[in-house]
């Protein structure tokens, strides 16, 4: 407890209020660039405190993100880690570093998941600029209905992707058409609240119609990718020296990279993908360049659809699926990290989804409590998302106007 | 079992802080060690916390799992067993609801070897009354009786008893009635040992007081891959086992 003490009287959170708060107006007063002033003021305040805002004062150096933003955050982290290792010594993150790599690669493949989750909604925002409501339930769409392919055929999971996949692709097109028509054309005033609503309604719908297929809030999962192998991919859990990974999991999450690589691929080299950028830089100028704004709108929500069904069942053989928790789970995690990555942003996706998933594992795995650990595993995520919007408004790769 | 170490993983419900405060009242007299966590609901993954819970309770000899809600039991259980934590070095007990076990093997395929509490009795254990009711309840019902449904049954048959014994509605005499009961219901035979004739002893705990004191309570296990719970043997009470003596059986993990 004194070496907390010490450090926040030496640095620390207080210090760093100081230093964001008085470093951009020092920065503005001497007339240097300002912009990241408060943010460096901040990170240097919590490392070394009255140390570094006091030659940051003098001195009023030009301020880079390597040596004013990465060294100072990297300072802190190892100040805090340092704190944590003296007032937990028995903590397991403490004593044993394969632990800790376990607790990463586990946080990191359910990230990779997770970020897979998302990647659809960010397409849709940042095509459309309109959030989807439905997102959870397309997801859990896409889940329950390789569940039923599979649930009675010996079918592989690998065959219900594409299954899946032209399923949700026609329900996300006829939504767009039929739905969100008026958001299209823009015949409606309030073209946002217009799309938050009518998602909103059809996710209720979506959900009550799968619990009604089901006949009950139940949990479903398909036959796993090692039950039914590829290429010999017949082993559940796979022990590297201290490390166990879980193939099924990795399996998800590599299919997943996959769809990330092809969503890549597809928005950088064809036509379509093109015209999905052209439209989110610039509608009017998308247009008067011949590109029909309405239809790649109408696609742009189909593929995002498309996306979310694809995840759904992609996770389903690694993953339970509880209908209809499922569709509220996925969807919270979703805006995070979407807002997290920077919203459009699909590189920014799959950071916020890696860095999700490592926060949330640590969390569990190190909180001091351990009987505490896991309640606050999803608080954390929602913890840090709210320090980064705090930090970065715009998330890790967003645009700002 | 002879446990000296159990992991109870429970949920931050109401249903979980009870189960957790009763469990802890429980074995700490007995001079058990316990180690408890509380999870959230309904996540899709719990391998984070089941990871730690093996490294820091390696000399665990029970797993038990007791989640209100199916679904998250299901997701920790096979968390629990794909890290390591439920080993064939320890015992892994589960939710209630593993009677369903075509829902239980597609959620927790690697569940061989978990133990599950039955309340009531396989179709197996039935006696003739039972069966009688069962047959009753598919065809006005269309499906074979609920575990709970002989359990109310019983219920509804030892008061109708009393009362016929006691020749009269009045409360003080239908108590004096059930306490003279021998009567054999759907679930077995009904008397209640410790009553006014026959007080608890000291050296036993006082809620005996006017207790059904063998209630079809089993506990069962899933020795093979798809077995249904009909096929599970009891290992738990040794009355009810059908080769006595030959109780839980290790899991090959």
């Amino acid at each position: 407890m004194s070496r907390f003490v010490t450090w926040t009287a030496l640095a620390g959170p207080v210090w760093s209020l100081v230093g964001a708060g008085v470093l951009p107006r020092l920065y503005r007063a001497r007339r240097a660039d300002p912009r990241l002033a408060g943010l460096a003021g901040g990170l240097w305040g919590a490392a070394l405190g009255p140390l570094a805002l006091g030659w940051l004062h003098r001195r009023v150096p030009p301020l880079r993100r390597g040596p004013h933003i990465v060294l100072p955050a990297l300072l802190v982290a190892g100040e805090i880690a340092w704190l944590f290792a003296r007032a937990y010594p028995s903590n397991p993150c403490v004593r044993d570093g394969f632990y800790v790599l376990d607790q990463i690669q586990t946080g990191l493949t359910v990230g990779l998941v997770y970020a897979t989750m998302a990647a659809g909604l960010t397409l849709i925002y940042s095509v459309q600029r309109i959030v989807s409501f439905t997102h959870g339930q397309f997801v859990m769409f896409g889940g329950v209905t390789a569940f039923l392919l599979l649930r009675d055929s010996s079918l592989s999971p690998y065959v219900a992707l594409p299954v899946v996949a032209a399923a949700t692709l026609v329900l996300g097109v006829g939504m767009a058409i039929v739905l969100l028509r008026p958001v299209q054309r823009g015949t409606v005033e309030r073209p946002d609240e217009f799309a938050i609503l009518m998602t909103f309604g059809f996710g209720l719908f979506l959900t009550y119609a799968l619990v009604g297929t089901l006949g009950a809030p139940v949990a479903v999962r398909t036959p796993r990718y090692t039950d039914r192998p590829l290429l010999g991919l017949d082993t559940a859990v796979v022990q590297a020296g201290m490390l166990r990974f879980r193939v099924d999991l990795v399996i998800a999450g590599a299919i997943g990279l996959l769809l990330f690589g092809a969503l890549g691929w597809g928005l950088y080299r064809t036509w379509l993908g093109r015209s999905f950028r052209a439209v989110s830089m610039d509608r009017a100028a998308a247009a008067v360049s011949g590109i029909d704004a309405g239809r790649v709108f109408v696609l742009a929500f189909g593929v995002g659809t498309m996306l979310a069904g694809l995840s759904g069942a992609v996770l389903v053989p690694a993953f339970n699926f509880q209908v209809p928790e499922m569709a509220a789970q996925t969807a919270i995690r979703s805006y995070v990290i979407v807002v997290l990555g920077g919203l459009g942003s699909v590189r920014g996706v799959l950071l916020g989804g890696l860095f999700l998933g490592v926060v949330e594992a640590l969390t569990a795995g190190c909180y001091p409590d351990p009987s505490k650990g896991a309640t606050y595993q999803v608080a954390s995520g929602l913890l840090v998302f709210l320090v980064v919007l705090l930090v970065r408004p715009q998330g890790f790769f967003g645009r700002t106007d | 079992m002879k446990a000296k170490k159990v992991v109870h993983i429970v949920d931050t419900t109401d249903y979980g802080v009870g189960a957790a405060s009763a469990m802890k009242e429980a074995l700490g007299p007995a001079g058990i060690r316990l180690a408890q966590v509380s999870v959230e609901l309904a996540q899709p993954d719990y391998a984070s916390i089941v990871t730690r819970l093996k490294t820091e309770n390696p000399d665990a000899d029970v797993i038990y799992y007791d989640l209100s809600e199916t679904a998250t039991a299901y997701v920790v259980m096979q968390n629990g067993i794909d890290v390591g934590l439920s080993t064939n070095r320890n015992i892994c007990v589960g939710n209630p609801a593993m009677r369903d076990a075509q829902s239980f093997w597609r959620a927790v395929p690697d569940g061989v070897g978990c133990l599950f509490q039955l309340v009531g009795l396989t179709s197996s254990q039935f006696n003739e009354e039972a069966k009688s009711l069962d047959q009753r309840a598919r065809t006005a019902l269309g499906h074979e009786a609920r575990n709970y449904a002989f359990e109310a049954y019983d219920s509804v048959l030892l008061v109708a008893d009393a009362i016929r014994r006691a020749g009269n509605t009045d409360a003080k005499a239908i108590v004096r009635a059930l306490e003279q009961t021998s009567l054999v219901g759907t679930q077995g035979r009904y008397s209640f040992t410790y009553n006014s004739q026959n007080p608890v002893p000291k050296d036993k705990p006082g809620w005996l007081w006017h207790q059904y004191a063998e209630p079809p309570l089993q506990l069962l296990e899933f020795t093979k891959k798809g077995q249904t719970s009909e096929e599970a043997p009891t290992v738990w009470p040794p009355s009810r086992q059908a080769q006595p003596g030959k109780a839980y059986i290790p899991p090959t993990r």
